[in-house]
């Protein structure tokens, strides 16, 4: 047995998980682009329904930013294990998290008191 | 060192999987959101759910190629792979977007 070199490629199991919380993250920004759809569908308060349209494009765009994301993320792990360093910390999960509590508030708050 | 062969590659493909699943939903959505109203939101959902499909087949065959030789998928070119997944996405996005905003 050799000490693994660097740039190696690692166990394959590592990398499918890799790409399992790669995929995780894509069907995130799936979800965040259909709750855009359907909050301009049938939020329809206002002139112009301009809450759900305001809600519709921050979900896109937090879908966006997190496919661009997540693309990134993935290889910065794989670069990771392949040179054996620690996985890099990441604020993507905060930044979705935060935004999907904020436009879930408010679109609660819209539904309550239409 | 091998231990679960099968399950790794069969969760991956699974995850792949929903992931089509969540293309075909966006594409049936959009399609949804032009209904009467837009004949371009209409186009935009049919070529979504068309990628979407394509996807669920090209999936599939890449990972009943890497099993029938008893080894998880090649990882060479996974990199390119990915990322044309992103792009795919990140243009289902687009659409999207296009459509909240013509709403």
């Amino acid at each position: 047995m050799t000490a693994p070199t660097p740039d190696d490629e690692p166990d394959y199991r590592f990398t499918l998980a890799n790409e399992r919380t790669y995929l995780a993250y894509l069907r995130t920004s799936l979800a965040c682009y259909a709750g855009g759809l359907s909050a301009v569908q049938f939020l329809d308060i206002g002139p112009g329904h301009w809450a759900g349209r305001i809600i519709g494009v921050v979900l896109v765009l937090a879908g966006i930013v997190t496919t661009a994301g997540a693309f990134r993320r993935w290889r910065q792990n794989i670069l990771a294990m392949r040179q054996g360093a620690p996985l890099p910390l990441t604020r993507l999960p905060l930044m979705l998290g935060a935004t999907i509590a904020v436009v879930g508030l408010v679109g609660l708050l819209f539904t309550v008191w239409r | 060192m091998t231990r679960d062969p099968g399950l790794q590659t069969e969760r991956t493909l699974l995850a792949w999987r929903r992931t089509s699943l969540g293309l075909i939903a966006n594409g049936v959505l959009l399609l949804a959101s032009g209904h009467n109203t837009s004949n371009v939101r209409l186009g935009l959902g049919i070529v979504v759910i068309v990628l979407a499909l394509a996807c669920w087949a090209a999936v599939g065959a890449v990972f009943r190629t890497g099993t029938r030789e008893g080894h998880p998928p090649d990882f060479q070119g996974r990199e390119r792979v990915l990322r044309a997944a992103a792009g795919l996405v990140l243009v289902v996005g687009v659409f999207d977007l296009y459509a909240v905003l013509t709403r």
